[in-house]
């Protein structure tokens, strides 16, 4: 134990000990001037900077994206608005056919599905049509800006008719971010009102001017021709007065509502050669996933879950008429047949006898989307049925010219052949107005119905505002259930969202339109 | 910064010179083992001079050659040495069973006595760690300690485990603690988890260091204790050090575990109706393959068509072990062997451990390898320095699926018709083409054809580094500087061969490769000096340097050109993913304690901290602390004396600390769309293209950081010759300032913004009680009780917000948010319809009607926690038991509702006499119809059908809420020491044997289907979804040092 230190040891520790003060100041300021940044940030921002996510954009990069969220829908969203809600209420698809996901009471609200049609909705596509507006405005392009406004006034047409009053004058300007991010709501009144006056102004900015806006390969509806989106505005225009015209007679506005159907009848509309339609993509956007839905809902789950089949007054309409779309829009069931299935009832149809939806609609598989039709923005077939209805309601033009034109528009775009057309229009009672001015809005309501299959938001307007589809009465063999008890329902309930983060807001417009409920109608739908 | 080097070197040099005399150079060993033991006090008597013994035990002074020497040491007996002219002098100290003042490590890893600290610090040892051979070392936590609260993810093998320690403090993502290890700050990233409709769970890195290299765990809980941290160390800091080598012959430790799993609970199912639909329009029982629920005709034994609709099968029951029946006997072996030595002037420990762990899960298994090195050497009297290399090498196979996941085994097992048979599974696996062969109408994949196809193997590679100077700069001034680095590397595969998943059925193919380092740069002056015998100063000032980088990228291949060849080459579209995270922070900090009469202790540290996440003016934030203890014991004489008491010590601590950012929260951008659409690639705003993704979420460039304030008190206080002894803390935390993404109304476009607001606070109570109840020569019995109860209470959110959601299913089954008033993990749901006095609203069919709103529906917080762990020896012999109690807490059940919904669970088979025109599921006699309707006659005198009911309960959220509180006997372990007589004779100087038993039982539990102790994503608690069912393992284990 004595010998744990050797003298040689000894001694070599401490003549270390000795010079031990140099050197381990040495040391410590080598060490410290190795490894201190010259400032405490230094480099801070570029370490902060996303290398990934780029700041900026292009404008077609944006305006793009504008056209995929709003007109072709990502799946998740045109599977619940589109799809399980509006094209159901509207009786045009039905879930009601064995082994599907969805069957069963039809009329009732699922609060997580409505959550989603509103809330991603307006995620989508409210803050980035801003962004395209504000940035054509940064830009100086006015009828950029002006074709931006369109687009937005197409857009919150769809959300007012489905939930009413909604945030709509808060959310329309050219910032990004809002100021104050809880928008109030607007009532409906006045956002048709202000739609109907500001797609005017987009129509007079636009003018005669026929030079493309920039971003034009951005704009897979008009490549940016500022002429073909003022004939858009100006149908918009009329399928909004149209809809609208009882209310405001209601209200007292007459004089407005009739000087708004005038001028959009005396202005362009669209028709075969310039309808608004939005290709699907050759391409899978997300992979598997594909815009628009339809096919993909269809495809991409298990077995017959998601595979819907037409509703019974959809598909007895076109074979009871013998309407040559039926070929083009279903394929024959198994058992040879043509058949839907009631939307309310209480037993799941045989599969065997439902006609299964054709490739124009769902295409072959989740990518293959050869066949697939495109989507139908704003389609000529709409804009004669419109023209028909107003020329019904005493506007002028020949009710029957449009409507014969809406139903040749509509076999076109199915892919009828012309000679199946005349053989139709030829041969068939449906194919010409006739009975009292009733009977004949009946038969061109009918008909602008048939013209719309897969766009159930516009479908269902319709439907609300004419009652075309009868209240279900008998509760044992159809969900005649509350809240609704067998009526078509009048509206969405509003985002449970909403109440968490804009309570107070959506408060007012509850207080204002009625209770937040499927059954309260809402200003348009005085029925 | 400047003036900080200023200060040190003036310290540097400063150093006292002392009288003339004769120059000693001493060394001071432990009695019995001759180990130096570093950090003694020398001190001349009766004067102020004196030294502390560097890293090797030794000494220099300058004394009188007649002079006494006072060597003192926590834990050890005081020694008085005469100099008498000696100048080589070896000190025996002896070690002081009596008065053992308890050592903890504390931040940096700097040894500290536990009467000097005004907090409190947690320790956990080697063996509690190891004692029943988990492999997984976050889960190996569970019941070890009070304050913290560990959830392990029921995700299978190598699963995540979340950790939070005095509550939820942040609404931001990340709550889990800092986790230091040997001073190098690691990296506890997520792998991947699962969320609400599928996922993998990667488990997060803490899970693969090896336990068996773990000397101790020390956690840090309260501000005051985590402020030398800084903001990474916001959440509370587990401390981690590892085992060197300690004996002068080398030594070589085995350890070798084998330990059996089988499944814990299995939900109870019904076995009276098979596959298909009760048709409420023809009022008949259908069986029908298309349809995936169990409400079809009475299981009857007949012959029908079999579930892919291919020949027929028999209908008739399974049974009831069918569920369990599916799962094998998980094998676990986890070996390692150690050599370790410290011998003259180096010390190393080297160590290799295996780990394979096969789950109870056919076809999913895990192995782990782990290398270390560790290594330290004195290559100068003055300078130590230390080198670290650990290697992990960890591969997986076929982690399974999660939540809604398509191939999902559990929720196959639960929702499987209840007539097709795992037989029947098993042997019509594949259809011809090698796809799956499922049964129709419900997107699950037939579970035999999941397990017994690779669909997914990942490969991770971490490397941790570490470099350690710890010199010696005057008798007084110790300096460590530190280098490290944690790398991780992993690989993820994910198959989806031809036909095998629905939403990719023409194949796909995902790799994600990620790379993130973590390294760190930390430099500590240390000062220690006994003032005199009544008063001692230490102080510290550092610097460090953190700079953390995550890099990932992920392919996704689709659609195959040839079938079933997993090439990113092989597929007709290709996507290309990337990723990116980095962050850097720099910070000076310092502390001073100062001790008066060796029982008064007062601590004062500060820090700065500069984050590259902030808006460069707002990147710096400063925060104090300040601790007092006082050993009362010590303090006022004969308090001892009079009482049973022997110990008491009141502390207190108040401590400010702050919080940074995420990455890349400052400026916004543009997300491209993921793949060309109609030959455009578009940019936008938001989480993804796909409607279900996020909206956008806002950026804010005017964050500033997030502020908590603490404050603690406590005492430690022990009794009965310190044969019992009680550690209580009162905590309260205030988060304030918060960094969160609030939600914005969607009316907004954007999903939420990034905003500094609300207030949270955390205020409890922790508690650990321990006794050596009985120690006789032979047999002793310790006892240990930890108890926490912690108030989470949000108590501010944005101005006019008082509800913000933190999670939301996609279709909002569920959502956790944080309410003002209740705790940041509430639940929400859809609710029952009810009038105003609160009774449920009826529709005239006699079911019960939704709420259209989103309602309250839980809360997630649990109250409180309690694990109680007793030891025994007799002789050769010993026994652990540890039971582990969670009160409160809510947990929603996706699965509860989908096994309603679908009539597989029993529950269901009441009211199905409804089908045989017998009484359904009645409704209330006071029940309150919709709007003053009346109840249909048939209705009221039938019921409901149960199909029918199950299908509206299932879309009520709140009737699917479940109280999560449970108690367990976690661990047991039997163990035998060999005699030291045998040993020797193998030439051992230890051997052991012991039976170990993991999680063996759920002694309490409100839910009979499933473990209360589940959960998908260590992000949030409260929602339950088809997880792997938990596990209890019995095995072995076995331990031999030579």
């Amino acid at each position: 134990m004595q010998e744990i230190m050797s003298n040689t040891d000894s001694s070599l520790k401490t003549s270390r000990i000795m010079k031990f003060n140099n050197i381990s100041r040495w040391i410590g300021a080598l060490v410290f001037a190795i490894f201190l940044p010259m400032s405490c940030t230094d480099n801070f921002e570029e370490i902060n900077t996303n290398p990934v996510d780029p700041e900026s954009a292009t404008i077609e990069g944006i305006m793009a994206g504008v056209q995929y969220f709003e007109f072709a829908e990502p799946r998740f969203l045109t599977w619940r608005g589109n799809l399980i809600y509006s094209s159901r209420f509207a009786h045009q698809f039905s879930y009601n056919g064995e082994g599907t996901w969805f069957g069963g009471d039809v009329y009732q609200n699922n609060q997580g599905w409505t959550n989603a049609v509103f809330d991603a909705s307006y995620q989508k596509v409210s803050l980035n049509i801003r962004n395209l507006l504000g940035t054509y405005v940064e830009n100086g392009d006015a009828n950029g800006a002006a074709v931006t406004r369109i687009m937005m006034s197409w857009f919150y047409q769809k959300m007012t008719d489905v939930f009413g009053d909604i945030p709509y004058s808060e959310v329309i300007g050219e910032e990004l971010i809002l100021d104050n991010p809880q928008p109030s709501y607007d009532p409906q009144a006045a956002i048709y009102e202000e739609i109907l006056v500001s797609l005017k102004e987009q129509m007079d900015v636009i003018g005669n001017d026929t030079e493309p806006v920039s971003g034009a390969t951005g704009d897979f509806i008009y490549g940016g021709d500022p002429q073909n989106w003022k004939a858009f505005a100006n149908t918009l225009r009329l399928r909004m007065a149209i809809r609208s015209r009882d209310a405001f007679n209601n209200a007292g506005q007459s004089a407005f509502i009739d000087g708004v159907i005038n001028d959009c009848l005396s202005n362009p509309l669209i028709d075969e050669s310039n309808e608004a339609l939005l290709s699907k993509s050759p391409t899978a956007l997300v992979l598997s996933f594909l815009d628009g839905g339809f096919e993909d809902v269809y495809w991409g789950f298990g077995g017959v879950g998601s595979k819907w089949v037409f509703a019974d007054r959809y598909m007895d309409m076109l074979r009871d008429n013998n309407d040559p779309r039926m070929f083009e829009m279903a394929d024959a069931s198994p058992n040879g047949t043509y058949n839907g299935s009631n939307v309310l009832g209480r037993s799941f149809a045989d599969r065997n006898d439902l006609a299964i939806p054709s490739a124009k609609i769902i295409g072959g598989s989740t990518t293959d989307v050869a066949n697939t039709l495109p989507n139908q923005v704003l389609t000529a077939a709409e804009s004669h049925f419109l023209q028909a209805e107003a020329a019904l309601l005493g506007y002028g033009g020949n009710a029957q010219a449009s409507y014969e034109n809406g139903i040749e528009a509509s076999m076109r775009f199915w892919g009828v052949s012309d000679e199946d057309i005349t053989t139709f229009t030829d041969n068939e009672a449906i194919a010409v107005l006739s009975g009292d001015n009733a009977a004949q809005l009946a038969m061109v309501w009918n008909q602008r119905w048939l013209a719309l299959l897969t766009n159930g938001y516009e479908a269902w307007s319709l439907v609300r505002r004419t009652e075309l589809i009868p209240d279900a009465t008998d509760d044992s063999q159809f969900f005649v259930t509350a809240p609704n008890n067998g009526v078509v329902p009048k509206r969405l309930p509003y985002s449970a969202t909403e109440a968490v983060a804009n309570e107070s807001n959506l408060r007012a417009a509850v207080a204002r339109q009625g209770e937040d409920m499927m059954t309260t109608n809402i200003w348009w739908d005085l029925q | 910064m400047k003036s900080i080097i200023t200060i040190i070197l003036a310290i540097c040099v400063s150093t006292s010179v002392f009288g003339q005399d004769i120059t000693i150079n001493g060394v001071v060993l432990e009695t019995g083992t001759d180990q130096p033991i570093p950090g003694v006090n020398v001190i001349l008597k009766d004067t102020n001079k004196g030294v502390v013994t560097g890293v090797d035990g030794k000494f220099t002074l300058i004394v009188p050659a007649n002079g006494m020497l006072v060597i003192s040491f926590v834990g050890f007996k005081t020694a008085e040495i005469p100099v008498q002219g000696r100048t080589n002098l070896p000190i025996y100290l002896e070690e002081d069973l009596v008065n053992l003042k308890e050592v903890v490590v504390s931040a940096f890893g700097l040894q500290k006595e536990r009467d000097r600290l005004g907090y409190s610090v947690q320790n956990v040892k080697s063996d509690e760690l190891t004692r029943v051979a988990d492999p997984n070392l976050g889960s190996a936590l569970r019941g070890k300690m009070s304050g913290i609260n560990i959830n392990s993810n029921s995700g299978g093998i190598g699963s995540s485990v979340g950790i939070n320690i005095r509550g939820i403090s942040s609404l931001g993502p990340n709550n889990q603690p800092l986790i230091v290890l040997d001073g190098v700050l690691i990296d506890n990233n997520q792998g991947g988890q699962g969320d609400f409709a599928s996922g993998l769970d990667y488990g997060n890195t803490l899970s693969n260091l090896n336990p068996n290299d773990i000397e101790s765990i020390s956690l840090l809980k309260g501000g005051n204790a985590t402020a030398l941290y800084g903001f990474r160390g916001n959440n509370g800091v587990l401390v981690i050090t590892t085992k060197k080598g300690t004996s002068a012959k080398a030594t070589v430790e085995i350890s070798s575990a084998v330990t059996g799993s089988s499944i814990l609970v299995a939900p109870e199912f019904q076995n009276s109706y098979g596959q298909g639909l009760f048709d409420t329009g023809t009022g008949l029982l259908t069986y029908d393959i298309t349809n995936g629920g169990s409400f079809g005709p009475a299981l009857d034994g007949s012959t029908r068509d079999r579930f892919d609709g291919n020949g027929s099968a028999p209908y008739s029951s399974i049974g009831d072990d069918q569920f369990s029946d599916f799962f094998r006997t998980g094998v676990s072996l986890l070996n390692s062997v150690a050599i370790s030595q410290a011998k003259d002037w180096f010390d190393y420990r080297i160590s290799y451990s295996r780990s394979d762990d096969e789950s109870i899960v056919p076809g999913s298994q895990l192995n782990r390898q782990n290398f270390s090195l560790k290594a330290g050497a004195e290559v100068a009297s003055w300078l130590r320095v230390t080198g670290k290399l650990d290697y992990i090498d960890q591969e997986a196979e076929n982690r399974p699926e999660l939540t809604g996941g398509q191939s999902n085994i559990v929720r196959a097992l639960s929702l499987r018709p209840r007539n097709i048979s795992n037989s029947l599974l098993s042997a019509n696996a594949t259809l011809a083409n090698g796809a799956p062969n499922n049964w129709a109408g419900s997107f699950i994949t037939n579970p035999y054809y999941t397990v017994n196809t690779l669909l997914n193997q990942d490969q991770t590679d971490r490397y941790i580094g570490l470099l350690e100077f710890n010199a010696d700069i005057t008798e007084d001034l110790t300096a460590i500087a530190r280098l490290s680095q944690d790398y991780i590397t992993t690989d993820q595969e994910i198959f989806n061969p031809l036909g095998a998943f629905d939403i990719a059925a023409n194949g796909r193919y995902v790799n994600t490769t990620s790379q993130s380092r973590t390294s760190n740069y930390d430099l500590i002056f240390s000062y220690n000096k006994v003032i005199s015998s009544n008063f001692d100063i230490s102080a510290s000032v550092g610097f460090s340097r953190t700079r953390a980088s995550f890099k990932s990228s992920r392919a996704t291949g689709e659609t195959f050109l040839i079938p079933n060849f997993f090439s990113l080459r092989n597929f007709v579209s290709t996507q290309i993913l990337p990723g990116s995270a980095e962050s850097a922070s720099n910070a000076v900090f310092g502390s001073v304690t100062l001790g008066v009469n060796q029982y008064l202790f007062a601590e004062f540290s500060a820090r700065n901290d500069w984050s590259s996440t902030l808006p460069i003016n707002n990147a710096s934030f400063f925060y104090p602390s300040a601790g007092l203890s006082v050993v009362l014991s010590d303090a006022i004489a004969g308090l001892k004396e009079q009482s049973t008491l022997s110990h008491l010590k009141v502390r207190g601590s108040i401590a400010q600390t702050g919080n940074a950012a995420t990455p890349f929260s400052l400026i916004n951008t543009y997300n491209t769309s993921s793949n060309l659409w109609n030959g455009q690639r578009f940019f936008f705003f938001g989480g993804s293209e796909e409607g279900a993704g996020l909206g956008p979420e806002l950026k804010n460039p005017d964050l500033v950081p997030e502020i908590s304030d603490t404050y603690e008190f406590g005492i430690d206080a022990r009794f009965l010759n310190d044969r019992v002894s009680l550690s209580a803390t009162y905590f309260n935390i205030r988060t304030s300032n918060q960094i969160l993404n609030l939600t914005l109304p969607a009316a907004s476009g954007a999903a939420s913004q990034v905003i500094n607001a609300g207030l949270i606070t955390n205020k409890g109570v922790e508690l650990s009680l321990s006794a050596d109840i009985i120690s006789t020569g032979d047999f002793s019995w310790t006892s240990t009780l930890n108890y926490t109860r912690n108030r989470n209470k949000v108590e501010e959110l944005a101005d006019g917000v008082d509800r913000n959601i933190l999670v939301r299913q996609f279709n909002d089954i569920v959502q956790v948010a944080a309410e003002v008033g209740s705790s940041p993990q509430a639940l929400y749901g859809s609710k029952f319809a009810r009038d105003d006095s609160g009774n449920i609203i009826y529709d005239t069919d006699g079911l019960p009607m939704v709420s259209d709103e989103i309602g309250k529906i839980g809360d997630a917080a649990p109250d409180a926690f309690a694990n109680w762990s007793n030891n025994f020896s007799y002789k050769q012999f010993s026994l652990g038991v540890l039971l582990d109690a969670r009160f409160g807490g809510d947990l929603f059940s996706f699965s509860e509702i989908q096994r309603h919904t679908q009539g597989t669970a029993i529950e269901t088979l009441q009211g199905r006499e409804f089908y045989d025109n017998g009484q359904g599921i009645p409704v209330p006699d006071d029940a309150v119809i919709f709007e003053g309707g009346t109840l249909d006659p048939t209705v009221a005198q039938r019921g409901v059908d149960p199909q029918t009911y199950w299908g509206r309960l299932g879309s009520i959220s709140e009737n699917w809420v479940y109280d999560g509180s449970f108690v367990k006997l976690r661990e047991l372990s039997i163990g035998y020491t060999f005699p030291s007589g045998i040993a020797s004779k193998l030439k051992m100087s230890k051997l052991s044997l012991s039976y170990v038993g993991r999680n063996l039982a759920i002694l309490h539990s409100n839910t009979k289907n499933f473990d209360p102790e589940t959960g998908f994503n260590t992000s949030f608690s409260g929602v339950e979804y088809f997880g792997i069912p938990s596990a209890r393992s019995h095995g072995f284990r076995l331990n031999m040092t030579f």
